[in-house]
């Protein structure tokens, strides 16, 4: 392998001859040259003959065509000081108010400050390469630019007092960024670098990050990788990433770099998608020594060998005037980490036997490799969306027979919560033996589309079972139609018309067809809406998608279907805006209103547009969006309600979308969303009865939606009463972390022993994060049964309960967290809990009262939270948060609103079971009801 | 309004304006120690207020993850309640308003503290953080900016009787100029003033290599070392 070849494998997650090596030279290759800094960042043939130079030096897999950081700002006007051995700076910035951007144009790559050279730099490393070593440019990230034309603190000032005002020089900047990272691949780099300092997490709270800066990012990579397919991106940034891990997912670089304040483990187990590279402090290699440079990347190498995400390098770009010795001591343990055993034992012949069935690949891994990852040695990806913490339970796979560790907690909740089928263990969880046989269901894979054989009769699994109860019926149908028969353009409506009878047809359709009748090409598809019965595009591709989106209180998730075959083809979360953006309960003038609408939308094409970015789907073949969210939220879509009588669908297209807001999807494409007057519950929560599965026999059954308005429902085919509680605000209020709604260190359990000591379990293993609203269910329980808690929710005072104090119970002190601030527990919480539990209790008694409904006559009993939510189901019985009857069936729904979102979208029957349920729901007011307020205050204590 | 109404009126408007502080939101903050004014507070209770927003944002700030922006409007808010409102309403000059600091810091001795950024780096924001939090704490503040030569740095500590030099950097290769600064106060008979150094780069070397009398973690973590150490 040459080192092109090398960091595409990389790139993607493929086994590569040796670890690859790129540690961030820039400058330093001109001091280990003995040339001056300023000749070095101002000349391009400089540039090209050190890096050449420190290639050969140090061993390196790339290239970096790369100057300095104030580039694009001298190119726009700034003035720069050069100083003979250091990098140069900007001395005089060029605004202070956006007004001033408007005097000033974008800078062409081709003539203007330093951009050429740089452009010759890459174009003199191409030629000198012939592409054996890729040629790395740098886009600097937008945010920093913004920090360099203007003075940064005037900026930060201008981000909190004058938000509209910043994103006209975000916008600026971006185009600034665009245009030169284009002209850098069209000169030739194979891959481009953002370096953006300036969005350190160390300087940029996670909220202005996500607002401001994550959009801008990946529309400079789109931008980049439109311009050249094989283009791959790679962001850098400084300081404690792990306080906004959406540095890692949302941003969706090929690779990215995080310095040596984030641990090179934590790194790799909170992102998915991305390559990680990293890291070394960056004064060791001024300071240190070759020895300990070799130690470090030792153990670097070392733990990263479960992955193949992963590229060795600085972290940071190594400092100038460093000691070539001590970078090349980088490569050398390289060398070494490839006499390692453990390295040896990854290839063939060596370590752990697996075979991945049905395809009966066999791969050969390292003990503890998860199956997940040996499936992925295998090139089968299997389907997770919580980066591998546990808890989305989607990659299930069949391991009968194998001598395995036995399931964690979490696990083990989740696969009990599935049914407990013998067998079944989470991939992402489960550790390979040698010799064993795992069986990849259909259901637990993700393919890339395009791939798919498979017939419409199998959907997903979590959702198998409930949706072929009503059938494949997604509404949008995509047909062939040959153009050789093609009339002249004026019988054309005729002619289609005749060949599907019943059809409508409108212009834009018509004359899409005519110009891709135009091209070349025999065929076009035909895309149709059979309940409309109109044919709304045509398309050279047969594909056709639908999205599923569930707007909930903290989370706005995806779900995308292929909507010829019912395949789940990916699925995302984001925050909602919300929640970030304090919003507050809901925008209430005009222009809030309209910011709000926007930053849902542009939510919803960030979860469909990284789809578009890393597969080959094209959002214009988006066709069909179901958007299901709360009663509350729906007007702030901006979808008028224009349901028919006795139906709760409003119907619109994507054309037709309120001012300002685009769709990251086909112009025909169409938009339903339950959306109905007062007494309706919210789409949301009638998804989460559809998704449910219940409420289709004679027998009563109960549906605890944990969701942002608690809803409770109690009922069956013929009548459903429903309540909201406040069960729901408190679970999602309590301990969720803001920054953090989803990802791993979440607290799931906790285990006290009698000598007081304390255990507690995360999502992922990994250091404790925070704690979910939902797991205080689980440590309720295990507080009670400790007597740590009476019964009335008090602490109970005891000499070895050394983690108590003060009304404060310490599950874990902040040196043992990931967040280094310590996670409590204080009386308050637990008497919020035990009131959200009494809640949900007596809001099924007194429905259950009002139905006439006794133990015996109850059939099943639901819970369903959010995305990323698990609920020991045992727990709540325990703790009388759902009542305990021996006769009925408990289960546990992950996100039962996107089940039925899902459902909806792939299933004109489901729309109308909706219509069906809403048609039998009665809202119970007990704001007034004296019975239900004693039954809360009676119900708080713990049985 | 009885008198006790008014006290009482008044300790709520105090801990509005602790809380604007906190928050950032300086405009608020401004009008508020106005309204304050307006009915004869002292400056003492508002310069309290003041710290205690700031305390209650420090209670939010661990090293690891520092709130950069939250004290940086708090910074933001309080100077401006003081330079706005205080010095211009009640006419007092600089040298009033650092006796009212005084004052309400019970009366610690003022420290003098010469700060820049090392020469070679013009990453200057933490350092201007720190510098008005000095203020706010009775440290009387000489800002040398950013591209700071030894000399400079030396010279000025001797001429204003300083007891504390605070040097930053965030670039590494920098670093090396840093280690001159104590070396030369010994070698001029003024080795008793302490050399305290910050900033990302800072952070990864030590005290020892650097010839630094402290190194600081963060902003607070540099404001408790000057504030609370004995003076030699």
């Amino acid at each position: 392998m040459n080192s092109t070849e090398r960091i595409r494998s990389v790139v993607h997650f493929q086994r590569t001859d040796r670890p690859a090596l790129v540690p961030e030279i820039i400058a330093v290759a001109a001091t280990m040259a003995g040339e001056t800094v300023r000749d070095y960042v101002t000349s391009g043939q400089l540039i090209a003959q050190c890096q050449i130079n420190a290639r050969d030096t140090i061993g390196s897999d790339a290239l970096f065509a790369i100057s300095d950081l104030c580039v694009e700002a001298e190119a726009l006007g700034c003035d720069l000081a050069y100083p003979e051995m250091n990098y140069p700076y900007v001395v005089k910035t060029l605004i202070k108010k956006p007004e001033d951007l408007r005097k000033i144009k974008i800078p062409d790559p081709d003539r203007d400050g330093r951009m050429p050279e740089l452009l010759r730099a890459v174009r003199l490393l191409k030629d000198e390469t012939k592409g054996a070593t890729p040629v790395i440019a740098n886009a600097i990230g937008p945010i920093t630019l913004a920090s360099r034309i203007m003075d940064i603190e005037q900026m930060l000032y201008m981000i909190v007092d004058e938000p509209e005002k910043f994103g006209e020089v975000m916008e600026f900047c971006l185009s600034v960024v665009t245009k030169f990272a284009v002209a850098l691949v069209n000169a030739g780099a194979d891959g481009i670098i953002m370096f953006d300092p300036t969005a350190s997490p160390s300087v940029l709270p996670a909220k202005i990050f996500n607002r401001f800066e994550v959009e801008p990012i990946r529309s400079v990579f789109a931008a980049v990788k439109s311009a050249r397919q094989d283009i791959f991106t790679w962001y850098s940034v400084a300081g404690p990433v792990q306080t906004n891990l959406d540095i890692l997912t949302a941003v969706g670089a090929d690779i990215t770099t995080v310095d040596y304040l984030v641990p090179i483990e934590t790194a790799i187990q909170h992102s998915v998608y991305t390559v990680i590279n990293g890291n070394i402090k960056p004064n060791l290699f001024l300071e240190g020594s070759e020895c300990e440079i070799l130690e470090e990347s030792k153990a670097l190498l070392a733990a990263a060998r479960n992955t193949e995400r992963f590229i060795l390098g600085s972290g940071c770009e190594i400092p100038l005037n460093s000691n070539p010795e001590n970078i090349i001591a980088m490569r050398k343990a390289v060398e070494e980490e490839m006499e390692t055993f453990e390295y040896i034992n990854r290839c063939e012949g060596h370590g752990n036997e697996v075979t991945i069935l049905p395809h009966r690949k066999k791969v050969y891994v390292q003990a503890g490799t998860t199956v997940l990852d040996a499936a992925k040695t295998a090139g089968i990806t299997i389907t997770t969306y919580c980066n591998l913490t546990g808890s989305c339970g989607e990659c299930v796979v069949c391991v009968d027979n194998y001598e395995m560790d036995d399931p964690d907690k979490i696990e083990e909740i989740q696969l009990r919560n599935r049914g407990g089928y013998p067998g079944e263990r989470l991939a992402c969880q489960a550790r390979v033996s040698d010799g064993m046989e795992v069986y990849v269901p259909h259901s637990s894979r993700m393919y890339p589309a395009g791939q798919c054989d498979i017939s419409a009769a199998l959907y997903h699994r979590s959702i198998n079972d409930k949706i072929s109860r009503f059938g494949f019926s997604p509404g949008i149908l995509s047909k062939p139609l040959e153009l050789s028969e093609m009339p002249p353009p004026n019988s054309l409506k005729k002619w289609l018309l005749e060949k599907v009878e019943g059809y409508q047809t409108g212009t834009a359709a018509l004359d899409k067809l005519l110009s891709l009748s135009q091209e070349s090409g025999e065929r076009v598809f035909m895309v149709m809406d059979t309940s409309k019965k109109e044919i709304i595009d045509f398309s050279r591709s047969d594909k056709i998608y639908g999205v599923a989106i569930d707007i909930g209180a903290t989370t706005i998730s995806a779900y995308i279907h292929d909507l010829q075959t019912g395949d789940l083809k990916h699925a995302a979360s984001i925050q909602n805006p919300k929640v970030t953006e304090d919003f507050g309960e809901l925008a209430r003038d005009s222009k809030q209103l309209a910011l709000l609408q926007k930053r849902f939308f542009d939510g919803i094409n960030n979860l469909i547009l990284w789809f578009h970015n890393n597969h080959s789907m094209v959002s214009d073949q988006v066709y069909s969006l179901v958007i299901t969210t709360d009663r509350l939220t729906a007007p702030a879509l901006g979808i008028h309600r224009n349901s028919a009588p006795g139906s709760v669908w409003s119907t619109t297209t994507a054309q037709s979308m309120p001012r300002g807001v685009r769709l990251a999807a086909s112009s025909s494409c169409r938009i339903n969303t339950p959306h109905r007057n007062s007494s309706f519950p919210g789409g949301s929560a009638m998804a989460g009865v559809i998704g449910s599965g219940l409420f289709d026999g004679e027998m009563i059954d109960v549906f605890v939606n944990v969701g942002d308005r608690g809803e409770v429902f109690v009922g069956n085919r013929e009548r459903i009463l429903y309540v909201p509680t406040i069960g729901g605000t408190v679970f999602e209020s309590l301990r969720i972390s803001k920054d953090s709604v989803f990802q791993g260190g979440l607290i799931q359990n906790i285990a006290i022993s009698p000598d007081g000591s304390l255990t507690i379990e995360t999502l992922g293993g990994t250091a404790p994060f925070g704690m979910c609203g939902s797991s205080i269910v689980s440590v309720l329980a295990q507080l009670y049964s400790n007597g740590i808690i009476d019964r009335q929710g008090s602490f109970i005072y005891s000499k070895n309960q050394l983690q108590l104090s003060n009304g404060v119970f310490t599950l874990a002190p902040k040196q043992k967290t990931a967040m280094y601030r310590p996670i409590t527990v204080t009386s308050a919480d637990i008497e919020q809990a035990l009131r959200a539990k009494a809640a949900y209790r007596a809001a099924v008694s007194v429905l259950m009262d009002k139905l006439g409904a006794k133990p015996k006559d109850i059939g099943s009993i639901c819970v369903s939270g959010g995305f990323g939510i698990l609920i020991d189901m045992d727990a709540a019985r325990r703790i009388d948060m759902i009542p305990d009857y021996d006769t009925a069936k408990y289960s546990f729904v992950r996100a039962a609103s996107s089940v039925g979102g899902r459902m909806a979208l792939l299933s004109s029957a489901a729309r109308d079971e909706m219509d069906r349920v809403a048609a039998i729901l009665e809202k119970i007011d007990l704001a007034r009801d004296n019975g239900y307020a004693q039954l809360l205050q009676k119900l708080q204590p713990i049985p | 309004m009885p008198s006790k109404e008014i006290e009482s009126a008044k300790s709520d408007q105090l801990t509005d304006l602790a809380s604007l502080v906190q928050h950032g939101e300086n405009i608020e903050a401004v009008a508020c120690a106005e309204k304050l004014l307006d009915n004869s507070c002292p400056v003492e209770d508002i310069i309290s207020a003041l710290s205690e927003g700031l305390a209650i944002l420090r209670n939010k700030c661990t090293v690891e993850n520092f709130q950069l922006l939250d004290v940086l409007l708090a910074s933001r808010a309080m100077v401006e309640v003081v330079d706005e409102c205080i010095s211009r309403k009640l006419q007092m000059d600089m040298d009033q308003i650092a006796d009212a600091f005084e004052r309400t810091n019970s009366g610690a001795p003022v420290k003098t503290l010469v700060i820049g950024t090392i020469q070679g780096d013009v990453h200057d924001l933490g350092k201007h953080i720190v510098a008005t939090l000095c203020r706010f704490n009775s440290v009387k503040v000489i800002n040398l900016g950013k591209d700071v030569p030894v000399d400079t740095f030396v010279n000025t500590a001797i001429r204003e009787n300083a007891d504390y030099i605070g040097v930053s950097s965030l670039m590494t290769v920098c670093l090396a100029k840093i280690k001159d600064i104590k070396p030369e106060l010994i070698r001029r008979g003024y080795g008793y003033i302490k050399v305290v150094g910050g900033g990302s780069a800072v952070q990864q070397s030590s005290m020892e290599s650097l010839n630094l009398d402290f190194v600081a973690h963060d902003a607070f973590d540099g404001l408790d070392y000057i504030c609370k150490r004995q003076n030699p």
